[in-house]
C-alpha cells in the first residue's frame, strides 16, 4: 500500500473538482472531472487506511460490504475503497497505485455512493438540456442511453450535461433539476464509430477496459427544470415504442441505481431514494421508451427519441 | 455445498429445449411454462448476477478480471446454500482460470452436456445471428480459441465464453468427467427417443423417475409448442436480426445446406470427435 508520506505531499496532490453541486476534493487525480479553484470539498478522497467493516448489520457480497453509514468494495489488484456517510472515500492501493483506474472506479462506483449517502437521488442515465428545458433519460448500463443522448445532440440543438450518473434535486418551486455532473462521459469504440468519432483521439478509461472519456458540455449557468423522464429499456417488441407511465409504474421502473446498486440498498439513505423517487414519479411526466431485444440498432431507438422530445 | 447443475453446451445443440424441458418437469405446470419465464438454467455468462455480487459494474472490468470473478461468483453461489440443485446454462467450454476450473467442482452437482451434430449446429448457428454467414460460422467452429462476447470495443450483454472449437468444447465437458459428474446427451436422441433420452437425464440427476411426468413435461417442450409460443410471444433469447430462435428442429439439415468444401472442413477439424459422438461425417 503507498499512503502520504506528510501532510504536505497530500497537499500538493490534492485537487478540487466541481460535479452535481458538490465539491470533491481528492488526493487522487479525477480524470474528466472538472477542476475548480481549491476549497473545502463536500467529498474528500484520501489515501489512507481503513478498518474492514465487520458485524452482524453488515452485508457483504463478493466484493463489497455495506452497512447504513458506509460501503467498502474492492476491485482485485487495483484498490479497496470505502465510502463513509457521504463525506469522506478512503482508498487502499495494492500495490503500486494505479491512479487511472483508482480515478474511475472513484467515479463510477464511489462517488455514486456518497451521493446516496447524502440523500440525493441519483440514478443511472443522462441529462440533455435545451434553453431551460431539461430531459432525463434512465436506463441500465448498455442499453444505448449516452448513444441515444450524443446522437440527438449531434442532430439537434441539445447538450449533454450529465451522463452515466444522474442526480434529481427539487428546484423548491415544485419543480425538478438535474445540475450538470462529470465534464465527460464514457463511451464504447463501437458506440463512438456510430456517431462518426474517431476513438483513437478519446483516451481510454483504464488498461485493458477500451471505454474512452469523451468531453461533454458547454455547462448551462443555471440548472433547467426537467420537463420529461424517459425509462429506456430492452424488451420482446418488434421496434422501438414510447408509452406514458402513471406514477406508480414510473416509480418502480425509475428505481435504477447508479454505482453500487446492491450494496446501495443496504444503506440507511433507502428509505429517502424511494420517497423522492415516488415523488418525482408523481410530478414528472414519465415515458417509458421500449427498444427490441439484442442486436437491435441504437440509433433506430435514439430516432425516436429525437422526434418525440419536449418542444 | 455442490449445488450447481451446469446444463452445459455449444450453442444452438438444444440448450434451450432442455431447459424447457427440465422447467416443465420441474414445475409441473397446468400448462406449458411460458418461454420468457424459464427458470432452470440462469446464464453462466449473464453479466447482471456477477454485477450484483460484485456490488457494482463488472464492464468496468477487463476480461481477464471478469473472468477471474466469475470462477469466485460460483462459488460464493455454492456458499450462499440453495435448496435443491441449481440449474446454470452454460456455453462456455470447460476451461481454466488462474489455474483452476471455470465451473469448479467444489460447488458442481453435476452436469449435463448436451450434443449436436456439428453440420447442424453451423446452420443453426448462421440463422441464430441472422446473417446466415455460413462461411464465417463454419470457420468459427474451427478456430481453437473461439470466444464469445470478446470484443473490447463494446458493451457486452454477456461477459466473455472461452468456446474452443466445436470439438475442443466437447473434449473440455467429457474431460471434465475425471472432476464432475458429467452426462451426455445428444440432440438428436432427443429428437428420436425423447422418453429415454430426458428420462435418462432425470434419473442422472437424481429426480423423481415418474415416467407419466416426464411425458407430460416432454409434451409441454415440444418443438412445436415452443415454435407456436415464439409466433405469439416472441422470446427473449432470439437476436433482434434472427427470424425466428425455433426454426425447423431438424436434424440432418446441414447434410443438404453446407456445401461440400464447408462439410470438408467440419469433417476434417472435427471428425475424431464426431466419430466418437456416433456421427457419421
Amino acid at each position: 500500500m503507498t499512503f502520504s508520506k506528510s501532510p504536505d505531499v497530500r497537499d500538493k496532490r490534492r485537487k478540487t473538482y466541481f460535479a452535481f453541486g458538490l465539491n470533491i476534493s481528492s488526493e487522487v487525480p479525477l480524470f474528466g472531472l472538472r477542476e475548480q479553484a481549491e476549497g473545502p470539498g463536500d467529498i474528500e478522497v484520501r489515501l489512507r487506511p481503513f478498518e474492514e467493516l465487520a458485524g452482524p448489520r453488515v452485508h457483504s457480497g463478493l466484493r463489497y460490504r455495506a452497512s447504513a453509514e458506509a460501503l467498502q468494495f474492492d476491485v482485485d489488484r487495483i484498490a479497496r475503497f470505502e465510502v463513509r456517510n457521504g463525506r469522506q472515500i478512503s482508498v487502499m492501493p495494492e500495490g503500486p497505485p494505479d491512479f487511472r483506474s483508482i480515478g474511475f472506479f472513484i467515479r463510477s462506483v464511489a462517488i455514486p455512493a456518497a451521493l446516496h449517502q447524502r440523500s440525493l437521488l441519483a440514478l443511472r442515465g443522462s441529462v440533455i438540456v435545451r434553453g431551460q428545458c431539461a430531459v432525463v433519460i434512465i436506463g441500465p448500463a448498455g442499453i444505448g442511453k449516452t448513444t441515444a443522448a450524443l446522437f440527438v445532440c449531434a442532430q439537434q440543438d441539445w447538450r449533454l450535461v450529465a451522463d452515466d450518473v444522474v442526480v434529481i434535486q427539487p428546484m423548491g418551486d415544485g419543480r425538478w433539476s438535474a445540475p450538470p455532473g462529470y465534464g465527460d462521459t464514457t463511451v464504447w469504440p463501437d458506440a463512438l464509430r456510430r456517431l462518426r468519432l474517431e476513438p483513437s483521439e478519446y483516451v481510454p478509461v483504464r488498461r485493458g477496459v477500451l471505454k474512452r472519456h469523451v468531453p461533454i458540455g458547454p455547462f448551462p449557468p443555471l440548472n433547467s427544470a426537467i420537463s420529461r423522464i424517459y425509462v429506456y429499456r430492452s424488451a420482446v417488441v418488434p421496434k422501438p415504442v414510447v408509452e406514458p407511465l402513471d406514477a406508480f409504474s414510473g416509480y418502480r421502473a425509475l428505481s435504477i441505481r447508479c454505482g453500487a446498486c446492491l450494496p446501495i440498498a443496504q444503506m440507511s439513505c433507502e428509505a429517502v431514494f424511494r420517497q423522492q423517487l415516488l415523488t418525482v414519479s408523481s410530478t414528472v411526466e414519465t415515458r417509458l421508451l421500449t427498444r427490441p431485444r439484442r442486436g437491435s440498432s441504437a440509433q433506430a431507438t435514439a430516432e425516436v427519441l429525437r422526434n418525440e422530445l419536449p418542444e | 455445498m455442490k449445488t450447481v447443475v451446469w446444463l452445459a453446451s455449444y450453442p444452438k445443440s438444444g440448450n434451450t429445449w432442455f431447459r424447457a424441458f427440465l422447467a416443465n418437469f420441474l414445475e409441473q405446470p397446468e400448462r406449458p411454462i411460458n418461454i420468457n419465464h424459464l427458470d432452470p438454467g440462469s446464464l453462466a455468462s449473464a453479466r447482471g448476477p456477477l454485477d450484483h455480487l460484485l456490488g457494482y459494474d463488472s464492464s468496468t472490468l477487463t476480461l481477464e478480471e471478469s473472468d477471474r470473478m466469475r470462477r469466485e461468483s460460483y462459488l460464493h453461489l455454492a456458499r450462499e446454500g440453495h435448496r435443491g440443485p441449481r440449474f446454470v446454462k452454460v456455453h462456455d467450454a470447460f476451461t481454466e482460470v488462474d489455474g483452476g476450473p471455470l465451473f469448479p467442482p467444489e460447488c458442481t452437482l453435476a452436469a449435463i452436456y448436451i450434443v449436436r451434430h456439428p453440420y447442424d449446429v453451423s446452420v443453426s448457428y448462421a440463422n441464430h445471428s441472422g446473417r446466415d454467414e455460413l462461411d464465417g460460422v463454419v470457420s468459427g467452429m474451427c478456430e481453437p480459441k473461439f470466444s464469445m462476447c470478446k470484443r473490447k470495443d463494446r458493451y457486452n450483454e454477456q461477459l466473455r465464453q472461452v468456446m474452443l472449437s466445436w470439438s475442443g468444447h466437447v473434449e473440455s465437458w467429457l474431460a471434465a468427467r475425471s472432476l464432475m459428474r458429467v452426462h451426455l446427451v445428444r440432440f438428436e436422441d432427443m429428437k428420436s427417443d425423447p422418453r429415454r433420452t430426458f428420462g435418462d437425464a432425470i434419473r442422472f440427476l437424481e429426480l423423481p423417475n415418474d415416467e407419466a411426468r416426464i411425458d407430460r413435461a416432454i409434451e409441454f417442450s415440444s418443438f412445436d409448442v415452443l415454435k407456436r409460443q415464439e409466433e405469439t410471444e416472441g422470446f427473449r433469447e432470439k437476436l433482434h436480426a434472427n427470424r425466428s430462435f425455433f426454426r425447423r428442429g431438424n436434424s440432418g439439415e446441414g447434410r443438404t445446406a453446407l456445401s461440400d468444401a464447408q462439410r470438408a472442413l467440419l469433417a476434417t477439424e472435427h471428425g475424431a470427435v464426431m466419430k466418437r459422438l456416433g456421427y457419421s461425417t
